[in-house]
């Protein structure tokens, strides 16, 4: 009962969001407006926020969905509830890779995601060889997560700065030039990544169980676990990719939809994709409102919103984190 | 049955296990006893085929053990570890249910002989009634009783148990004590565990393997033919072996 509530709320919230998104902006128009424009009669206002802000908002809701699902699956396979793609670097060198692929292969955008790809999983190798030992000690995949960040961090300023850059979020990648080409490429990856998280239910189930417990019921940890990462950096290399690295995301929501829902996969992934789209939207909404015309990145939004909000989660339960 | 040949293992520099041999007796309860750190637990891993050895090999009927696979492993040796963590939200039904994995493929659901198993492993641990329980919301007691449910649920020959009594209220070490006898007697399951107790090693062993700092292995042996002597080698304390009917029972309390 308490589910159905959660999932009625967030979609009605969801979609409230998605006609205020629409209509904030430079250009204004009413939801009657746009639902006139899009599926009754041209209007000019409503064909330049449909070839502007839509795919942006699109963007947001696929790479808001993408990275709360691979946060999921990081907490998952590393058994650790405060693993984040974004504070574990791995968002950083995915974007890292990207970034170096269309500095040097401009005109090879379509395998952009590649690139993504091998950097979020290059992340995942060396936090995994430096830090992940026989007895995983969560600490200290933390503190290694904290560093390869830093310095992934450091290398994108480097590299924005040496290409005359001055970019808000520092990760090179901006919000404001999404395209219809940028919302295609989210949602064929995002969607495998989704439907593959889907498939690996049972795993995900499994995974809630210590290693050697898993283990002496026959099952290779090691082969699930690196299934699961793939995943993952499927989804983080795609997402950082196109809105570069968010942090706080992938560790919020999941969180928060435990929280709501429970710990059963076959729920708690829905419900993690659903307030992970509706989490991003909000923030940058809200990042390319408050001080319009000015804009704020939605990464920075989310530290603001996602700080104080993690303290909150921590001391209400102190179960879950 | 189990048989351990010139095994050694080590973490990093420091040698844990060194040229062990020995024999785990088929149909029996063999409780492996020693000091803190003589590599009882490491031994255990290597005979559950979790690590492998550096040295040395170990056979299972006449098999290498580390050529067999996961799954067939898991259908013939069936381990307990210390310190299980407590899942999130399974219930102990879905949890022995796990105990099936080596039987099925990933998509295929439980079939009648695995509900079967199943059925039986709760009801032997006296789980019935608890089975739409929440793990989480049990005693420690039970919990342990739902791991060793959940090895049952294996049905294998051969049960491993590290440590299956440490931290429980001696209601219920004496519970799952008389278990794992009863599993031993009735289903012919042979047993290896480690145990701190040394008086329940002693009652509810058939045999006793005694190692010390280093894996030197001091005593294969009948819990009959057990001197104090030899615990004193072991532990290094000197203790009083007094018989009180055909049990005997060791004064742990003064250290001699």
């Amino acid at each position: 009962m308490k589910k159905m509530v959660f999932f009625t709320t967030v979609i009605t919230v969801l979609i409230f969001l998605f006609f205020v998104a629409a209509m904030t902006g430079p250009l204004t128009a009413t939801p009657i407006q746009i639902l006139r424009g899009l599926f009754i009669e041209f209007d000019p206002v409503v064909a330049a926020i449909y070839n502007m802000r839509f795919p942006r908002i699109f963007v947001a809701l696929l790479a808001g969905a993408g990275i709360s699902t691979a946060g999921l699956l990081l907490q998952s396979l590393l058994k650790n509830p405060l693993a984040d793609p974004g504070m574990l670097g791995i968002s950083s060198t995915a974007t890292l890779s990207s970034m170096l692929w269309f500095i040097f292969f401009p005109r090879l955008i379509q395998l952009l995601p590649i690139a993504a790809l091998i950097g979020a999983l290059m992340g995942f190798a060396l936090i995994y060889g430096l830090a992940y030992q026989e007895n995983a000690n969560p600490t200290r995949l933390i503190l290694v997560g904290i560093a390869l960040n830093a310095l992934m961090m450091g290398l994108l300023d480097v590299i924005n700065g040496m290409m005359g850059g001055n970019l808000p979020d520092g990760g090179g990648i901006n919000m404001s030039f999404q395209t219809w080409r940028h919302v295609h490429l989210l949602l064929v990856y995002v969607s495998i990544g989704i439907g593959l998280t889907v498939l690996a239910i049972p795993t995900l189930d499994l995974m809630r169980l210590s290693d050697q417990t898993v283990t002496s019921i026959g099952v290779s940890v090691n082969k699930r676990r690196f299934y699961l990462a793939f995943i993952a950096a499927l989804l983080i290399g795609i997402a950082s990719g196109v809105v570069g690295p968010i942090g706080f995301l992938g560790l919020i929501v999941p969180h928060m939809a435990k929280l709501m829902v429970g710990q059963q996969h076959k729920t708690l992934i829905p419900a993690t994709v659903l307030l992970g789209a509706l989490t991003l939207l909000l923030a940058d909404t809200v990042g390319r409102t408050v001080m319009a015309p000015l804009e704020i990145s939605p990464s920075i939004v989310m530290s603001m919103m996602g700080g104080p909000l993690l303290i909150y989660l921590i001391r209400r339960n102190k179960r879950h984190v | 049955m189990f048989k351990v040949q010139d095994v050694s293992f080590s973490y990093g520099k420091q040698t844990v296990l060194s040229q062990v041999n020995l024999e785990i007796t088929p149909g029996k309860i063999t409780t492996l006893l020693g000091p803190n750190g003589s590599g009882k637990s490491t031994l255990l891993s290597l005979l559950a085929n979790n690590k492998q050895p550096r040295e040395g090999t170990i056979w299972l009927d006449h098999q290498l053990i580390h050529q067999i696979k996961g799954r067939a492993f898991a259908k013939r040796v069936a381990t307990l570890h210390q310190n299980n963590e407590v899942p999130a939200e399974v219930t102990v039904g879905e949890l022995v249910a796990y105990g099936r994995m080596p039987y099925k493929n990933r998509w295929q659901s439980l079939s009648q002989i695995d509900k079967k198993q199943i059925q039986w492993a709760l009801e032997e641990t006296g789980l019935t009634p608890y089975a739409h329980r929440r793990l989480s919301d049990l005693s420690g007691g039970w919990r342990q009783l739902a791991f060793i449910a959940m090895a049952l649920a294996q049905d294998t020959p051969m049960l491993i148990l590290d440590e299956p009594t440490t931290f429980l209220d001696l209601k219920y070490q004496l519970n799952i004590l008389q278990l794992i006898r009863k599993l031993n007697r009735v289903y012919h399951k042979t047993i290896v565990m480690v145990l701190h107790d040394l008086n329940h090693a002693m009652t509810f062993s058939d045999e006793i393997i005694g190692l010390k700092a280093g894996g030197v292995i001091l005593m294969p042996q009948k819990v009959a033919d057990v001197t104090p002597d030899m615990l004193d080698q072991l532990y290094e304390v000197k203790l009083e072996l007094i018989q009180h009917g055909n049990q005997k029972i060791l004064l742990t309390g003064n250290g001699g």
